[in-house]
């Protein structure tokens, strides 16, 4: 068994990268992570672990996004459409909203398709290795991720946005 | 980057795209990331050299299984009031602002307290109002009569009744009520110890004020006339650093300015700025209504919102307030404990020291030297606790933890190779030449307690000492079926969605001074389906004895964990016996890292 010293130094980088994308936020991120990171250890001591660098990131991806949904965000954008240029002078406030309009996003989806895109794609995992991070057939793995992406484009709308911002 | 195109992409992924695009494109911020992996890359230091408490041999670290991460969220949580992230630094602001208006009106010159009383009747609520960047109104109403407080923004509505520390907080999304004790109720009374100090001195005109504040210090103060409205308001200024450990460099300075009415000396306004904040500015507008909200109903909470219980049961608050009182009540003592294998004689172990007085403490672990190793075997009658007090002399000391009830110290210097061997036999044997002089690392400690030093840790657990109703959900079980006899269980359950969640059960013994006489750390395994339990760690307390003061303290433990390696589960059975003189005398020097050559117990 590598022993915990390596494997934060190896892996808790990417965990940390991957729970700060999720939550955008310093404080978030860094307690999100000492929390997985203290599950970790709690698991080193028990059992051998085949991939750490996944376990790391799974369990930072399922605290993060415990953390995003407790916060509850409210979708916090204007009713302006997204603008699909990148050359404009607002693109870099542009981009940031998006990045924000997907975390809240994330919050609505259901535990294992959040998780699942999450490691993906923020996480730069592979299907295969999230498969074997999450004890699943990697053909749950991609019928998850496009349940997902579906999902979200229909999540990021505008169309989706100006509706959900209507007062009930 | 890896690139976020799957196959048979077409131009309706596009905006996802480039949100994940933009997502991935956000820097992490390195110093904190850095931070955390030092952190936690020490963690297998700090179970260095090991003790009783530990999942097998050397397992888990001391400060894990106590108050190291409530601490580092105490810090954290004050902190927020004075910098903010995000949403929660703007509502911590909301409640700093109504601190400072009711300290204000505390510290109306001039005014004896019956005044200040009358004042405050006559002016039964206040409103904080700010907006955020998006347009969302938050509001901030705080009533001194009634001692209530609330927040509200959007769907988002908390409502806390201080005299009862209890907080509601309304999930709108699952339309659930929750009511817990209020997490933030120490760290309030801390900020508010501060601000009371700062702003009472301000009113009283002094000319130098006093920051005896650990985590805060005045870099300036300013007082003036200040136009706002087309009015002419007193401005106070106050640019404040944060100094805390905790917080990475550069620290962060918080710039307070507050416009009070020269005529009433209420504040009106607050504009708090801090370039790290998000957003970097925000003003705060104060009113000060003739109503408000009496209870979370009356922010518009639907009433059949179903409600979710957490504050603890008056039998939980009982039990737990006994523990502690026992805990307090435990007099000074020098514990001279020995960690052995199941198997082993008695004299064969890795002893170590735990000198305690009231919240200070000093750990020091007994090595042999791998130079001149000596065994001995003691005499079929031989008294163990003088056995091991002369055997302790032929041992080389390590220094390991210090308290001195509000700083911890951490002696993070290890022998080259000494984490090569994870699980290291007893009695633990090194060579002492290799052996490095104590690396000291400190830190604040706001919740001293002898961690997993000392049978204390073990019968008194911080778990239940330092009850954090935030953190766990108690249950009590007066009768269990499980357990040795006479005693009642208590269970603290966390936990969260997919990860790794737990228990901790403690079984405690009513009739012996509330003493825990055994523990069971819980987890499930989330990998089969339902998860199964898996009981890492017990320890028993197979004998136990009294202090002078009728304290009952276990003096032998029994600890089994079960750990995995290579796919095949391994149970390791440990055994610690306790010696506790109470008779010995010591100063408040021994609670220094100062060097103690050969650690005389006494």
């Amino acid at each position: 068994m590598p022993d915990w010293e390596s494997i934060v130094r190896t892996h808790g980088p990417m965990a940390f990268d991957t729970a700060w994308r999720l939550l955008g936020n310093v404080a978030d991120a860094e307690e999100v992570v000492q929390d997985a990171l203290m599950d970790a250890f709690r698991l080193h001591s028990q059992r051998t672990v085949d991939n750490w660098g996944g376990l790391l990131r799974r369990l930072a991806v399922c605290r993060a996004i415990d953390r995003l949904r407790t916060r509850q965000l409210v979708q916090p954008f204007t009713d302006e459409p997204m603008s699909a240029e990148s050359d404009r002078p607002d693109a870099a406030a542009i981009e940031r909203e998006l990045a924000e309009r997907l975390r809240w996003a994330i919050t609505k989806l259901p535990d294992r398709e959040a998780g699942v895109l999450s490691l993906r794609y923020l996480g730069e995992m592979t299907s295969a290795e999230i498969a074997n991070t999450l004890g699943i057939s990697a053909g749950a793995v991609g019928t998850a991720l496009c349940k997902a992406r579906t999902k979200l484009k229909e999540m990021l709308s505008v169309e989706t946005m100006t509706h959900r911002r209507t007062p009930e | 980057m890896k690139a976020v195109h799957e196959p048979n992409h077409d131009s309706s992924d596009e905006l996802l795209d480039r949100a994940l695009q933009a997502t991935l494109a956000q820097p992490a911020p390195h110093d904190v990331r850095q931070r955390v992996i030092e952190t936690a890359a020490a963690w297998s230091h700090g179970t260095t050299p090991g003790h009783p408490q530990q999942r097998g041999r050397f397992a888990l670290p001391v400060r894990l299984t106590t108050g190291h991460f409530a601490t580092a969220r105490t810090v954290r949580a004050v902190l927020s009031n004075f910098r903010g992230r995000g949403r929660l630094g703007l509502a911590a602001a909301a409640a700093f602002v109504a601190t400072v208006a009711g300290i204000l009106w505390l510290s109306h010159p001039n005014a004896s307290w019956a005044q200040v009383a009358e004042a405050l009747r006559t002016k039964p609520w206040s409103l904080g109002k700010y907006t955020t960047p998006d347009g969302e109104v938050h509001e901030d109403w705080l009533s001194f009569s009634r001692d209530v407080s609330a927040h509200r923004h959007g769907d988002s509505v908390q409502f806390s009744d201080h005299r009862l520390n209890v907080t509601y907080e309304y999930n709108a999304k699952e339309r659930t009520l929750t009511r817990h004790l209020d997490p933030q109720a120490d760290h309030k009374k801390r900020a508010d110890r501060w601000f009371e100090k700062v702003f009472h001195q301000i009113s009283r005109g002094a000319e130098q004020l006093d920051f005896a504040a650990s985590d805060v210090e005045l870099v300036e103060q300013t007082r003036g006339p200040a136009t706002k409205h087309g009015r002419t308001w007193l401005s106070y200024e106050l640019v404040i650093r944060v100094v805390d450990a905790d917080v990475v460099d550069p620290k962060p300075i918080v710039r307070l300015t507050l416009l009070v009415d020269p005529q009433t000396r209420l504040p009106h306004y607050l504009v708090m700025s801090d370039p790290n904040m998000n957003p970097p500015s925000i003003e705060m507008e104060v009113s000060y209504p003739e109503t408000g909200p009496i209870d979370i109903y009356d922010l518009g909470i639907p009433r059949d919102a179903e409600l979710v219980d957490l504050v603890p049961t008056d039998d939980i608050r009982r039990v737990i307030s006994e523990i502690k009182s026992s805990a307090e009540r435990f007099e000074e003592h020098l514990a001279l404990n020995v960690m052995s294998d199941a198997l082993s004689p008695w004299y064969v172990g890795t002893p170590f020291a735990v000198w305690r007085k009231g919240t200070s403490y000093r750990m020091v672990y007994g090595v042999v030297d791998a130079a001149s190793v000596s065994t001995r075997t003691p005499k079929s009658d031989a008294d163990q606790r003088q056995w091991w007090k002369s055997r302790w002399t032929e041992l080389f000391q390590v220094p390991h933890e210090i308290c001195d009830g509000s700083t911890y110290w951490n002696n993070e210097g290890l022998p080259a190779g000494w984490s090569d061997q994870p699980n290291k036999p007893n009695p633990i044997t090194w060579r002492r030449a290799t052996w490095p002089q104590p690396k000291w690392k400190s830190r604040p400690e706001r919740h001293p307690w002898p961690a997993g030093s000392s049978p204390l840790f073990i019968a008194y657990p911080q778990n239940l000492v330092n009850f954090s109703a935030f953190r766990w959900k108690p249950v009590l079980d007066l009768t269990p079926a499980d357990g040795p006899a006479n005693t009642v269980k208590v269970i603290l359950r966390t936990g969260t969605t997919g990860s790794s969640s737990g228990e901790e059960r403690y079984w405690i013994d009513a009739q012996r001074s509330h003493m825990v006489a055994r523990y069971e750390s819980v987890t499930w395994d989330a990998t089969n389906s339902p998860p199964v339990e898996v009981v890492n760690l017990s320890q028993v307390v197979e004998t136990a004895d009294r202090s002078p003061q009728g304290i009952w303290y276990p003096t032998l433990i029994r600890h089994i964990s079960v750990t995995e390696q290579t796919g095949v589960k391994k149970t390791i059975e440990t055994i610690t016996r306790h010696y506790l003189d109470f008779d010995v005398k010591f100063t408040d020097d021994l609670f220094k890292p100062a060097e103690r050559p050969g650690e005389p117990l006494e």
